[in-house]
């Protein structure tokens, strides 16, 4: 008998010196567009200087790439935001979790939304002839440098062809599409006239041609440091990101930039098409609309009350500022999609004036 | 030798059996003290430190096979297929093993984030998928490689990525682009640092990039993991075939798939052989050329059609195949295919083929480089069209409305003489009082006289094409004169305060108001 109790004893000062390690961090993982690489950062700082118990862990990615990894990889996230909300129903919504009847979002908040624009820098060629009404022609030019996203991979990418295209009707030139693209790729986009609506076909090989004046990258942020290094002479990128930069923009009308909830109909005359399927639950074809990013809680994220903290940390004056210091504010008043099914927890933000 | 552990258990078990095992008392003694030291544990963990966030452990659930068969009777191992390489539809499966004795290539392999994330090189080594390639008989510049990974998501390689390693790299460090050092291979990776992949993390083999040094990262998007599937296939090979009407358009091989779209056009076939076409009725193709609109619910021109002309389809080798417009109107049999069993049309097909069930196997013209419309009527007419009065004599409704006394159109051109129409001179012809649609949808009733017999008072010549409408302010719109004199409906018409146009089908900037000029040109 004594034997087991000196056992136990044992047994009982080992689990109590094993329960007096230093506490552990809950994990909040984020996936969030790339877009929001620099808001997210200092909300993140913020945030766990807030809430010590609570480290964010942040990966960033295209917009459907971010929710591949909930939806199609199965990993185990607690927040998503994307730079297209449209995505989420798409993609969340019509997938249940594996096992369940439960589908992987039901809501969505319409977070905050942007616009395109074109950066460029001092150095960079004809920047002092370039305007609202010549850009298209000053880009076309062989001897100017212009980087471009790929589309196969990112949304600025297609939302960069949506312009070109729309911008055809709007400076009543049907050339602005050819002029700019027009052997510059091995296997060439096409604009394809459906009378009522355009059609840019993506071939599912995209190379540029060795004497194309285009540098193609896999991203918008891979853009950036070729634009720091004056590698290139202009590029396609979101306001935000080109204020955070600090570089030169020239604004888009508001008929290109695809920022204006009033030209909703008329962006969707233009649609991106891929020629092949990059995914086996996203349908490669991407009609043009306002850009407006995502935000929603898989329901099967580990941490929901700390997604929820997030997310209410986010709309606090503190994270409000946050955004709108990085020239990315939030929608305001708060426009939810699937009302009926937010969390309790949240309902508090609807209110928000 | 008893096991403790299983006598605890059982004697808990057995607790409500008085008599079990003759031990009650000691294991209730056992008991007691265990509970009473894991109490005084857990005070100390809760007195000892602040409060722990303890999560519930995962549940671990574990099948037990109900029975293991013996050795002897163990069914032989069936070999697991790890890789599918597919080329003309026919696959060859490869096992772990088999793809470990193809050529290998081992060097470093890293990647850059589409955010910028870098992951440092590590030292990966698989099969080149160029060796892999040589397994169904290489790779040429007219093909590409589709890899696809598990979960269905896939990229396609170009052979300069395959062969020659052309990415683009960047810096380890800074992220920055830089110029490549060495020679690039992309590999299926097997091996990563000497050990097989991290299933969870890589799958069984991921696509790497492998070069010699350990400061250059490449795109992260090139490099998939969870890979299962390398298909081999022909590029994408463009083409342009011209279809010629009353307007001519290019139509490029983008522009036709769109139109071949399983929410659009599509429309397949088979023949005696068991072949699948799929194409695009030739009628929808010449509704895109048969006027300015191009697509849509009104694109094709019934009317033309019933008026007659003929359609030749042209292959390459110049053989032509000649169509008329009632044998093809509406005709959904009729199809011109860019696919037969799911692939390109190739040969002397290539690009085109006309097909059907209607047709002759002379008919099924391939190799087609254009597609001509010959509206009859006009190619046949010798000097001049004048286009007929709707009705003879004169004899029209009663105007609903009567415009300014004052009045008037000139026309004039391309016709043997201009000649002014009064206001009068409108009201002594054919009037019709009719309900139009508007181009933004309205319904509205209108009152005026058959375009076709306005122009039916002047001569005009076979080489006319166009009518420039111009109003007194100096606003003009053109059309096409085969599209007015096609219209049952397009009036030159008037309201009490002017003269105008009803261009019912046309776009609204020819509906024009207060016209004073039509030219013929």
């Amino acid at each position: 008998m004594k034997k087991h109790t000196f056992l136990l004893l044992v047994l009982a000062v080992v689990f109590g010196l094993t329960a007096c390690q230093p506490k552990e961090k809950t994990s909040l993982v984020i996936f969030a567009a790339g877009s929001l690489i620099q808001p997210f950062t200092e909300l993140e700082q913020a945030f766990e200087q807030k809430y010590p118990e609570i480290d964010i862990q942040a990966e960033y990615h295209g917009s459907i790439q971010v929710i591949r990894h909930v939806t199609e990889l199965h990993e185990a996230i607690d927040l998503v935001a994307t730079a297209d909300q449209a995505l989420m129903p798409m993609l969340m919504y019509e997938v249940n979790v594996p096992g369940t009847n439960q589908a992987y979002a039901q809501w969505h908040i319409n977070m905050a939304t942007n616009a395109l624009a074109i950066a460029y820098h001092d150095n960079s060629k004809y920047a002092d002839e370039l305007t609202e009404d010549n850009w298209w022609e000053i880009l076309s030019r062989p001897d100017v440098k212009v980087g471009l996203s790929d589309p196969r991979f990112d949304a600025v990418g297609y939302r960069q062809l949506m312009s070109f295209s729309l911008a055809q009707s709007v400076y009543k030139n049907p050339d602005i599409f050819y002029d700019f693209l027009e052997d510059q790729f091995t296997y060439p986009i096409r604009l394809v006239d459906m009378g009522d609506m355009q059609i840019i076909r993506i071939p599912e090989i995209l190379e540029t041609t060795k004497s194309s004046h285009i540098m193609m990258r896999g991203s918008s942020v891979a853009l950036i440091s070729l634009l720091e290094a004056g590698e290139v002479d202009y590029a396609f990128e979101y306001e935000s990101v080109i204020q955070q930069h600090g570089f030169r923009l020239l604004k888009l009308p508001n008929s290109l930039n695809l920022g204006d909830p009033s030209l909703e109909e008329d962006y969707g005359k233009v649609t991106v098409r891929m020629d092949f399927q990059r995914f086996a639950t996203v349908d490669p074809i991407f009609k043009g609309e306002r850009i407006t990013y995502g935000l929603t809680i898989p329901s099967n994220a580990p941490h929901m009350v700390e997604a929820l903290q997030f997310i209410r940390f986010l709309y606090s004056p503190e994270g409000q500022a946050i955004m709108q210091q990085n020239y990315h504010p939030l929608l305001i008043p708060v426009v939810v999609n699937g009302v009926e099914n937010v969390p309790d927890e949240l309902q508090s933000l609807l209110d928000l004036p | 030798m008893e096991n403790p552990s299983y006598h605890l258990f059982e004697g808990v078990a057995g607790n409500s059996s008085a008599s079990h095992f003759g031990k009650e008392k000691e294991v209730k003694h056992v008991f007691k003290s265990f509970f009473f030291v894991l109490l005084l544990g857990v005070m100390i963990s809760l007195t000892g430190c602040a409060t722990p966030i303890v999560e519930a452990p995962p549940e671990t659930v574990v099948d037990v096979p109900a029975e293991q068969p013996s050795e002897s009777e163990a069914e032989p191992e069936i070999p697991v297929t790890v890789l599918e390489l597919v080329k003309d539809g026919e696959s060859v499966f490869f096992t772990m093993d088999q793809l470990k004795a193809l050529p290998s290539a081992e060097g470093l392999a890293g990647i850059m984030s589409s955010t910028g994330k870098i992951t440092a090189p590590a030292i990966y080594k698989g099969v080149p998928v160029s060796a892999l390639l040589e397994e169904v008989g290489g790779m040429t510049d007219e093909h590409s490689v589709e890899i696809i990974a598990e979960d269905g998501y896939s990229i396609t390689y170009s052979p300069s990525q395959i062969r020659d390693g052309e990415y683009i790299t960047y810096d380890v460090s800074s992220g920055d682009e830089m110029e490549k050092i060495g020679e690039l291979q992309t590999i299926i990776a097997y091996e990563r640092e000497g050990e097989a992949l991290d299933q969870n993390m890589d799958g069984q083999l991921r696509l790497v990039m492998v070069g010699e040094s350990p400061l250059q990262v490449v795109d992260g998007h090139w490099s998939i993991k969870y890979v299962n599937k390398v298909v081999l296939k022909e590029a994408i090979e463009d083409w342009v075939v011209d279809f010629i009407g009353a307007i001519d358009e290019p139509m490029d091989r983008a522009t036709f798939e769109s139109g071949a779209a399983d929410d659009c056009h599509k429309r397949t076939w088979v023949d005696e052989d068991g072949q699948e076409w799929e194409g695009i009725p030739l009628y929808y193709l010449i509704g895109r050329v048969d006027d300015e609109v191009k697509h849509g619910d009104d694109a094709y021109r019934d009317d033309l059609a019933k008026a007659g002309y003929t359609i030749d389809l042209v292959s390459a080798d110049g053989y032509t195949v000649t169509l008329d417009s009632y044998t093809v109107m509406r005709d959904d049999d009729i199809i011109v295919a860019y696919l037969v069993d799911g692939e390109p049309l190739s040969g002397e097909d290539f690009p085109l083929r006309l097909v059907g069930p209607e047709l002759s196997k002379k008919q099924m013209v391939g190799g087609i480089v254009k597609v001509q419309i010959n509206f009859e009527p006009v190619a046949e007419a010798t000097e001049e069209v004048i286009p007929e009065a709707t009705s003879e004599p004169v004899a029209g409704e009663t105007p609903a409305v009567v415009g300014p006394d004052d009045a008037s159109v000139l026309i004039k051109g391309l016709v043997d003489a201009e000649k002014t129409l009064t206001m009068q001179d409108l009201l002594g012809m054919a009037v019709l009082n009719l309900n139009v649609t508007h181009p933004k949808g309205d319904q509205i009733d209108v009152t005026g006289i058959l375009m076709k017999d306005i122009l039916a008072q002047v001569s005009i010549p076979a080489e006319a094409t166009t009518l420039v409408l111009t109003a007194s302010d100096g606003y003009t719109s053109e059309v096409s004169l085969a599209d007015v004199l096609a219209c049952e409906t397009c009036l030159l018409g008037w309201d009490e305060e002017m003269l105008r146009t009803y261009m019912p089908g046309f776009e609204s900037s020819s509906w024009v108001k207060d016209l004073a000029e039509i030219e013929v040109k």
